[in-house]
């Protein structure tokens, strides 16, 4: 019972382990990419404390003065220097990689839904996107024919006028 | 104190004033944005050519002699073409009129789920027939090419595909080369996690929210906080509003992109740097930047997050160009184009194309 137990929890363990483990999902990354990102986070955070601290000292010293134009340029620029951190921060592949996961899941249940409406209506003998999709696609493949025909005629006929002549 | 409150207070009253006095354009499932419609792209223009809803433009020439080589501006997919012609003080379309050069435009249009075209259909057959309809129309041999992001791709490409017909080549801001150092979209659009076909299945064609957003979330702060706190401490502004609504305009106003050339041009080029390195075919023909032999400029925004300089910059590494200029700003993506800041830049931009445009001529068309 013991044994079972302790296997159970093992399990338990390993399964919440895996869960939060952010290369279950994102295990295409390696290692150092990992380090960067942890890294980048750090220096994200140091970066906004800094710029927060320097601009409340900057601030009380305006305030002090009561130039409102001053306080309100102090403001700009700490956007400013707060969306540059961001931006920065942006780059990282683990970001990316966060984000273009999130976008697969909203992507993927959409597609889900969708593939339902469509056995739906197909069930019952309307056309869907897929068919629209499957004509649209026949549509270029004539237009690309038609096109390079076109051409290899057009090619041909000014052959013979430049043999003619 | 009391200063304060009543700015902040006059400002609201701007605000709701400007609002109020113009309509809004309902949001679709394309772009679920409430967009002022406030008139852009201002300049007259006739439509001389059409092919499944991509439209060739002619801006009615604004001097009495133009140079006898026309100048075509390939847009991007994305987005609509009037950022280029955003209102009459910031028009680039109207500063290069005025500089004498004959410009024509091929907008894109907006895709549906009927128009399944790849980059095979747009650079072979849409961009090579419209290149050709503007060789005919305007008498010529060759026409300079400028490609302003994702059309600066489009007209690489086609540079290298049929060099005879392109005299000049202008890369705006443009995205071609996808080195791991460039970041940005690069770095988001990653292939270890990034499947373009996912977006296309689900809908059919790439909706142009789903761009917007995507734009939008490399600036994250800026573009969904900072932006709007900016617009309404800057509201008692004379002028201000109208340009800060006619960005929002263009930003939320997109098009929707056909599936197969996204598909094309992230996997392709975003995700395996194929222009670059020649491995890209068009139709079986394979497309080698080599051949691009005629003088080439790039005109690049040092502060650009979409297209980041490296972008397009890189790009003159690989082309068999000898004579290759560089233009550049200290703006984002859209203040090339819409900037006090570039407005020097395009005086340099034209005369360096003027001298490469041949004489000026008059004609009857």
């Amino acid at each position: 019972m013991l044994n079972e137990i302790a296997k159970t929890f093992e399990a338990v363990n390993d399964f919440i382990r895996t869960l939060f483990d952010p290369t279950t999902y994102l295990g295409d990354l390696s290692p150092k990419e990992f380090e960067e990102f942890y890294n980048d986070i750090v220096n994200c955070f140091f970066k906004v404390s800094f710029l927060n601290a320097e601009t409340y000292l900057k601030a009380i010293t305006e305030m002090q003065r009561g130039d409102t134009e001053s306080i309100l340029n102090l403001y700009l620029n700490y956007i400013s220097n707060l969306e540059d951190i961001f931006a920065d921060l942006m780059d990282n592949p683990v970001i990316a990689a966060y984000l273009s996961q999130l976008n697969k899941l909203y992507l993927r249940s959409l597609h889900f839904i969708q593939n339902l409406n469509n056995a739906f209506f197909h069930s019952i003998g309307l056309a869907t996107r897929k068919d629209i999709v499957a004509l649209s696609e026949a549509y270029v493949d004539l237009k690309g024919d038609i096109k390079r025909e076109t051409r290899r005629i057009l090619r041909e006929i000014k052959k013979l006028q430049e043999g003619s002549k | 104190m009391i200063g304060e409150y009543l700015r902040n207070t006059r400002r609201l009253l701007k605000l709701s004033e400007w609002l109020l006095k113009h309509d809004f354009i309902l949001p679709d499932e394309d772009r679920p944005y409430f967009i002022p419609n406030i008139e852009t792209g201002q300049t007259e223009k006739v439509e001389i050519f059409s092919d499944n809803g991509v439209k060739l433009y002619r801006y009615i020439p604004r001097t009495e002699k133009q140079y006898e080589i026309p100048l075509v501006i390939v847009y991007a997919l994305i987005n609509k073409p009037y950022i280029l012609d955003l209102y009459p003080e910031r028009s680039v379309v109207r500063r290069l009129l005025d500089a004498g050069f004959d410009v024509y435009l091929i907008k894109w249009g907006d895709a549906t789920i009927a128009d399944q075209f790849g980059l095979d259909e747009y650079i072979d057959i849409f961009l090579h027939d419209f290149i050709e309809e503007v060789k005919d129309y305007a008498n010529v041999n060759s026409v300079s090419l400028l490609g302003y992001c994702m059309g600066g791709g489009f007209a690489a490409i086609y540079s290298a595909l049929y060099p005879e017909n392109v005299k000049n080549l202008l890369l705006m801001a443009a995205t071609l080369y996808f080195g791991e150092d460039v970041g940005g979209l690069v770095a988001l659009s990653d292939k270890r996690f990034f499947n373009p076909e996912d977006v296309t299945s689900t809908f059919g064609y790439v909706p142009a929210w789903f761009l917007a957003e995507r734009f939008k979330i490399l600036r994250p702060l800026e573009n969904y906080v900072t932006k709007y706190v900016n617009m309404f401490l800057n509201a008692d502004k004379e002028g201000f509003l109208d340009l800060f609504f006619r960005m929002e305009k263009w930003i939320h106003d997109g098009v929707n992109v056909a599936p197969y050339a996204y598909i094309d041009y992230v996997k392709k080029l975003y995700q395996n740097n194929a222009l670059c390195e020649g491995k890209l075919f068009i139709n079986g023909k394979r497309v080698d930047p080599k051949k691009i032999t005629m003088p080439v400029a790039v005109i690049i925004g040092k502060r650009d997050h979409l297209a980041p300089p490296k972008n397009t910059l890189s790009f003159l590494d690989y082309v068999g160009s000898k004579e290759k200029a560089i233009f550049e700003a200290d703006v984002g993506h859209v203040g090339l184009v819409v900037s006090g800041k570039a407005v020097k830049l395009w005086d340099d931009v034209a005369k360096w194309l003027g001298e490469r445009s041949g004489k000026k001529i008059k004609r009857e068309i």
